[in-house]
């Protein structure tokens, strides 16, 4: 189901006023730097931190609108949590904390399914403190969807987890969320998550949204300079068959990964070189395209290319005034195999 | 790693004599005690010295009134611990202050309390006795009371520590699935706490075991109704110091079970 929300609330000095939505079956994700409410907008989602003015309303039926004085406790509300080191229940098995939502709330057979997709039939007699960063994740995931809830809140689901792992996690969890029905909200402070696990972008700094919208317009197209810092990257997503990527938008190019199947593509966009000429080198990605825009920024261009696909490439002024760009001007662009950064979806 | 270890084993263990000296005296001090009890225990009359009727019935009503009064402290302390840990009202100190109280009180003077409030002419103890016929002073339940009385910080302040040391987010997780804050409680926030709410029921019921000064004054001594194991060492003294010193060595005997079980958690400090 969806969520529709209008937060404002404080805490000491902090002031939190954001608005989101996240409809049935999308994945919105919360990215901003800590500190900047994120959690706390989950927190009262979830019900559990009341917020002073606005509305949260769940499928259309407030569950906090301080003006009209509902609020429903969090035990009635029927939102899945996932907290960022999980919060397993130290005294239980798994589970008996996979059936703890179940038995509070009085819903029956949405544990086994649960168990079995997240492959946790192994571990089920096991306590929390048994299980590695991964393993507890998955118990983590399964005790929240185990309640039947009408959406799903994720709070820095892979924070806790080391590099390795978190590459794999973050792909089986991707396609979890694929699969379930209602809205997911993710709060993130690695773009890295939100590009690959979101259709949609909501960033949030300082208590305020300051820009959101579809994952990759928000990759390529950062307007803050936080984002502009951690993102202004080019996103693709497509297919990788024998180490080239066909791009769900049209286009393909060559890159560098092991990997098959579906994938999300990043590429800074300081890694696409541009060229007068046809150049001659060993970049495997070399076509002519049009200039579509030029955007200043402090210190480099960013200059929109035609496609397919379409990518963005950074240069400095410098070789913006040697180039003489100028929207609707051909140029040569090319890109390393190498400097793509392929991860499953 | 182990070099490292060991320099600054040597350096913190070098204490200068008179340290050395002081610190032997008090161990001394707490120990010689003990060995006297030990060495004056008339081993050999032990079993009959523990099964005369007053030393029986003084075991007994012991057993009842600290297990009674241990039961008290816990249903009313976890609710007064967890209001002191988790909730923010004005007057919080004094409440707390209130709350620990009878741990500095001399136990003879909260009998003194407990007798002006709850004696037949007390401030609540009048109604209790002209409307119900309830008299506290000088009974069983008086015991019980002034156990309580004296034990219940005790559990109070090793409980407090306990809430305030658990992450409280265990609980707003089990609040997002579905538990009312009554089944938080008992299912999430009271087996978090169980080692710390077992080692605070344990000392409330060795502290009620021990009780002597606050049972004397509310209760009296009366052998059967009023009188525990502590009254009965203080009577036997006057008459029979072998039965006194028998009595003594099971009181001892228990501190040391505690202490021992406990180990080290004692007050919430954890080892």
């Amino acid at each position: 189901m969806s969520v529709t929300a209008r937060i404002v609330t404080s805490v000491g000095d902090f002031h939190l006023d954001a608005q989101l939505a996240c409809a049935p079956g999308e994945t919105v994700a919360l990215l901003g730097p800590n500190g900047a409410g994120k959690s706390m907008i989950v927190k009262a989602i979830a019900g559990l931190q009341p917020i002073e003015r606005g509305c949260i309303r769940i499928d259309s039926t407030p569950v906090d609108e301080p003006a009209s004085t509902t609020f429903i406790p969090p035990e009635r509300r029927r939102v899945g949590m996932v907290f960022q080191d999980y919060l397993l229940f130290p005294h239980m098995s798994v589970r008996q904390n996979i059936e703890f939502g179940p038995r509070n709330l009085k819903v029956t057979g949405t544990t086994q399914p649960w168990i079995e997709r997240l492959d946790l039939t192994e571990l089920l007699e096991r306590k929390p403190a048994q299980l590695s960063g991964g393993q507890s994740q998955r118990v983590a995931i399964a005790r929240a969807l185990a309640t039947n809830p009408r959406a799903l809140l994720l709070d820095e689901p892979l924070a806790a987890l080391d590099a390795a792992t978190k590459q794999e996690v973050r792909g089986q969890l991707r396609h979890f969320l694929t699969d379930f029905e209602h809205g997911t909200i993710l709060v993130t402070h690695d773009p890295l998550d939100a590009l690959v696990l979101a259709d949609r972008i909501v960033v949030v700094e300082d208590g305020r949204v300051t820009q959101q919208g579809p994952t990759a317009e928000v990759a390529s197209q950062p307007r803050t300079d936080y984002l502009a810092k951690i993102l202004g990257v080019n996103l693709l997503r497509g297919d990788v068959h024998e180490g080239v990527m066909t791009a769900d938008g049209g286009g393909s190019l060559v890159v560098s990964t092991d990997l098959e199947g579906p994938a999300v593509v990043v590429i800074r966009p300081q890694a696409i070189t541009l060229h007068a000429n046809k150049p001659e080198g060993s970049a495997r990605n070399v076509w002519e395209s049009t200039v579509l825009g030029i955007e200043t920024h402090h210190d480099q261009v960013r200059v929109a290319l035609s496609g397919p696909p379409e990518l963005t490439a950074a240069v400095t002024h410098a070789a913006e005034a040697d180039l003489k760009l100028v929207p609707g001007q051909r140029v040569w662009m090319s890109l390393k195999a190498t400097d793509t950064d392929v991860h499953p979806a | 790693m182990t070099t490292v270890k060991r320099s600054v084993g040597q350096a913190s263990t070098k204490a200068p004599p008179i340290v050395m000296v002081l610190a032997a005296i008090a161990l001394a001090f707490l120990i010689i005690p003990l060995v006297g009890l030990f060495v004056e225990t008339p081993w050999g009359q032990l079993p009959e010295l523990l099964t005369t009727p007053t030393a029986i019935e003084a075991l007994r009503l012991s057993l009842i009134t600290s297990m009674l009064a241990a039961a008290v402290a816990t249903v009313l302390g976890v609710p007064l611990a967890w209001v002191l840990a988790r909730k923010q009202f004005t007057g919080q100190r004094i409440m707390r202050g209130i709350v620990l109280l009878p741990l500095v009180l001399p136990p003879v003077v909260g009998g003194v309390t407990l007798l002006t409030a709850f004696g037949r002419r007390g401030l609540v103890g009048q109604y209790l006795y002209d409307w119900f016929g309830i008299q506290l002073p000088f009974s069983t339940a008086g015991v019980v009371m002034a156990e309580a009385f004296v034990a219940m910080p005790f559990l109070v302040i090793t409980v407090e520590g306990a809430l305030r040391s658990i992450d409280t987010r265990f609980e707003q997780a089990a609040r997002t699935l579905g538990a009312s804050p009554r089944t938080v409680l008992f299912r999430v926030t009271l087996p978090m706490i169980s080692a710390s709410l077992i080692a605070g029921i344990v000392l409330a019921w060795a502290r009620a075991l021990g009780e002597f000064g606050a049972t004397i004054t509310f209760a009296g001594n009366f052998p059967g109704v009023t009188q525990t194991l502590p009254l009965a060492v203080y009577s036997a003294l006057e008459v029979s110091r072998e039965e006194a010193i028998a009595l003594s060595l099971v009181l001892l005997a228990v501190s040391l079970t505690v202490l021992v079980s406990l180990r080290g958690r004692f007050l919430g400090s954890r080892s």
